[in-house]
């Protein structure tokens, strides 16, 4: 009888791979890598977020400036930002299931709940900063639960997302360049015991 | 004497990859349908031989290597990939400055922010920047056409 854990890497793949439309890895895949695993989960997320970011942010706020994009979206009735998508998927996947996580988090963040927590966290924040276009992976215990956890640069890929973390009153640091690493998307799996 | 036949394959297929005539190419083993593996850092590419591109090179570690390093969610063509610069390259340089200088949104809306979001760059750095990506990426004769046009070789 499978795990949980299995069941969810069984499933998170095929699914995956449906909505990618990948083919290189069968989806069949029972015995799939926990680190593959999060590697197609990252690749969906980020992927809908850049077609956020583009065909919606970019198009409409940028380009053709019908709408702007705000951190205050209801107040100013605009469009939430691209990172607040992001965080309300990550707010309804909680919601749904335990079988694995993941949040946006920064070493330097406008909000202090977006600091990592573990050292783990830290480490792998620290890691992506300093080696760009890598990835971290590492396994870590949390409540006695053991935890596959990935971190993957998030980068300021727009102009309004460096400008906004660099005057933001709240944000600790004012020297983002664009494409400098900003923080990053931590994916969490509980592993089989 | 299968080793030895297995060897002969191995010599083989490096002489292929690095033919005689590219082994004074500083870019015959920089520049590829993929390019190179992983993020590119400037240290990895080699120096022109040519002033205004050399130039170049020094303005996009400063400013471009972040996304064009290969930064895949920017949707900035990453440097050394054929694949991705052909048809840029095709264009021309001066196409290819202009969006760079002034902004440029592609077919699915991603962004090349005015001079790469640095407002301290001139039109002319930001053309020599072009230059050296352009060089770097397989457009090694395009460049050299298009200086020996503008009188900067």
């Amino acid at each position: 009888m499978k795990t949980l854990s299995a069941k969810l890497k069984t499933s998170l793949a095929a699914g995956t791979l449906a909505l990618g439309g990948l083919v290189a890895v069968p989806v069949q895949a029972d015995d799939m890598e926990y680190q593959q695993v999060a590697d197609l989960l990252h690749l969906v997320m980020a992927s809908d977020r850049t077609v956020y970011t583009r065909m919606v942010v970019g198009r409409l706020a940028a380009k053709e400036k019908v709408i702007k994009a705000s951190e205050h979206f209801e107040d100013d009735k605009a469009l939430p930002l691209p990172a607040q998508m992001f965080r309300f998927g990550a707010e309804m996947v909680s919601e749904e299931t335990d079988a694995f996580s993941y949040s946006l988090q920064s070493l330097w963040p406008i909000n202090k709940q977006n600091a990592p927590k573990t050292d783990l966290e830290i480490e792998g924040l620290e890691y992506i900063a300093e080696n760009p276009g890598e990835n971290f992976y590492g396994e870590e215990e949390l409540g006695g639960v053991e935890y596959f956890t990935a971190i993957y640069p998030d980068t300021g890929v727009a102009a309004p997302c460096v400008d906004c973390h660099n005057d933001h009153k709240d944000s600790p640091r004012d020297d983002f360049e664009l494409g400098e690493v900003m923080g990053g998307v931590v994916i969490r799996i509980p592993m089989d015991s | 004497m299968a080793p030895r036949f297995c060897g002969a394959l191995v010599v083989g297929g490096a002489l292929a990859a690095s033919p005689i005539w590219a082994q004074d190419d500083p870019l015959a083993d920089i520049v590829s349908r993929e390019g190179l593996e992983g993020f590119v850092t400037v240290d990895r590419l080699p120096v022109p031989e040519m002033a205004y591109v050399a130039a170049g090179r020094e303005i996009w570690a400063g400013t471009c290597e972040n996304c064009h390093g290969g930064e895949k969610l920017s949707g900035a063509p990453k440097i050394t990939s054929t694949k991705k610069w052909d048809k840029r390259t095709a264009k021309g340089i001066d196409t290819l400055a202009s969006h760079a200088i002034n902004g440029w949104f592609g077919p699915t809306y991603a962004e090349m922010p005015a001079r790469g979001g640095n407002d301290e760059l001139s039109d002319e750095q930001v053309t020599q920047a072009v230059s050296f990506m352009v060089w770097a990426s397989g457009g090694r004769e395009t460049v050299e056409a298009w200086l020996e046009t503008n009188g900067l070789q």
